[in-house]
């Protein structure tokens, strides 16, 4: 292979693997050489000049400086649901991050939360955060090695009586020390070890936002009471309404309809209704129009709880029947 | 073929020997990273060798066109762009046959093998790092696997460089230069 006087194109450079951002051909990213390298190349040179071979060589030297890249994101891609009817009431959501610095870098990792939320071991509406399952203060220090990629998890407890709403979490990871937020980038000088830090990210890059949505239980419940009867011999244990208008008259029959619906995202479960018949009115019984709940009664208390789970926007029926004394 | 060194070499005339600077021209490369190597002996058979380190750096001008400038490697990153500019300077009277450049590649820089360029007629020939012994030129170049078979090399797999001159003429200055990609 010959060359001569060739015209200096970069057009070779397309063969080599890493672009200017570090990455590769294929799309992700590497790390490239670790800061710090020296890079010193020799060249040596022989001639001949009669019958005599000599030789020379020169050198040049050059080091390789600090680039700071970073990749945060989540793993969630939508929002995680967190029913709280099931009684559970803390979600951990995870945050992929990478170092795709050349060095080892300390990063300031910040968590954005929710409004109302606050950092704490314990309490409705708090959160944590974890780096590998170590606990860190909101705005605290990471070191981490080139290409390392910490597991990073924030743990968010709710309360129990939240509504049904998207709480999103923010997980930003930036290098300690000075750079230009505007631009992302910096230059900054390293000192003695004769390196120079670039922070080659772009925002986009260092902030990832998980989110949970929220769906609990709502009861609104109603109650009203009707004469079913007022004929003496009517059974009021089971007999079906007599209808028409019946007068509220010692020893006429009523019946109080109590109607439970559960108006929330997620359904309800445990569900028991208890009421206690006034003065001057005789418990008879009761029962609920498809056997939902199961019903006992104790003198003038009923206690109605319910076989399975009230599911989100529907509702039940509770009927207890008594006699005017 | 040959060719003779009438081109503008405004880097390498940076570290040619403090005597020679007034016939070659001003060393406008003030940034240029550079050594000479030692003197061979006193008196004009001396053949000054510099090697000087760029990073070369895309621009654009006003007009939009896109440039490619070198600059001193004062911070270097992976994934730049780093140009090699080896300047040879015969100032004896006597020509010098023969020469042979050996480079070894650093194994944090990929050179680009397409990329030689200079302003004398020579031969380049690579060798990989697996076979640090056997020049060959690119196109011919293989590395040995496992399993006794070769495949073709790439530049990931070059270890070493050699560039072949057949003659530099009496005063002559040439220069050889190439890029490489940090890793």
């Amino acid at each position: 292979m010959r060359y001569s006087n060739l015209k200096l194109t970069g057009a070779a450079m397309a063969l080599l693997m890493t672009t200017a951002t570090g990455a590769l051909a294929d799309g992700s990213k590497s790390v490239g050489t670790m800061a710090g390298t020296t890079i010193e190349n020799t060249v040596s040179v022989t001639f001949s000049r009669g019958s005599a071979e000599v030789s020379t060589t020169a050198s040049a030297t050059f080091h390789v400086d600090r680039k700071i890249d970073m990749i945060m994101d989540t793993p969630h891609e939508t929002a995680v649901a967190l029913d709280l009817g099931e009684g559970t009431f803390t979600q951990t959501l995870d945050f992929n991050f990478t170092n795709y610095s050349n060095a080892e870098v300390d990063f300031t990792i910040s968590v954005d939360a929710p409004a109302g939320f606050s950092e704490a071991a314990e309490g409705d509406d708090t959160y944590q955060v974890f780096v590998d399952g170590a606990l860190i203060s909101n705005d605290g220090t990471i070191t981490v090695a080139a290409n390392a990629a910490p597991e990073i998890e924030v743990r968010a407890r709710f309360a129990p009586d939240s509504d049904d709403v998207t709480r999103t979490f923010t997980v930003t990871a930036a290098p300690t020390g000075a750079f230009d937020e505007a631009t992302g980038r910096d230059i900054t000088l390293a000192g003695a070890d004769n390196m120079n830090t670039l922070h080659l990210f772009v925002a986009a890059d260092q902030t990832a936002s998980a989110s949970v949505d929220l769906t609990s239980p709502l009861l609104t419940a109603s109650k009203s009471v009707a004469v079913i009867s007022d004929d003496a011999d009517f059974n009021c244990a089971s007999g079906e309404a007599a209808g028409g208008s019946q007068a509220a008259i010692p020893g006429a029959c009523i019946e109080y309809t109590i109607t439970v619906n559960n108006t929330g995202g997620a359904a309800m479960r445990n569900l028991s209704v208890s009421d206690t018949m006034p003065a001057n009115v005789t418990l008879v019984g009761a029962y609920s129009d498809d056997e939902f709940f199961n019903v006992s009664t104790n003198g003038a208390e009923v206690t109605a709880e319910a076989t399975g789970s009230l599911t989100s926007n529907t509702s039940r029926v509770l009927r207890i029947r008594a006699t005017i004394d | 073929m040959r060719h003779e060194s009438n081109m503008t070499l405004p880097f390498a005339r940076a570290c040619a020997p403090a005597g020679k600077r007034a016939r070659l021209g001003l060393a406008s490369a003030a940034l240029a990273l550079c050594l000479s190597g030692p003197a061979l002996a006193e008196g004009d058979d001396e053949i000054a060798v510099t090697l000087e380190t760029f990073k070369l750096v895309e621009t654009v001008d006003d007009d939009g066109q896109t440039r490619t400038e070198r600059v001193a490697p004062d911070t270097v990153l992976p994934g730049d762009r780093i140009l090699y500019s080896i300047a040879l300077d015969n100032p004896g009277e006597e020509p010098a046959s023969d020469l042979s450049l050996d480079l070894p590649i650093h194994e944090a820089l990929v050179v680009a093998p397409d990329s030689f360029t200079g302003s004398v007629a020579f031969e380049v020939t690579f060798a990989v790092r697996m076979a640090p012994e056997d020049y060959l030129t690119f196109p011919e170049l293989v590395v040995p696997l496992d399993d006794g078979s070769t495949r073709p090399a790439t530049p990931e797999d070059l270890g070493a460089v050699r560039v072949s001159i057949a003659e530099l003429s009496a005063l002559e200055t040439a220069f050889v230069e190439y890029e490489a990609n940090v890793r």
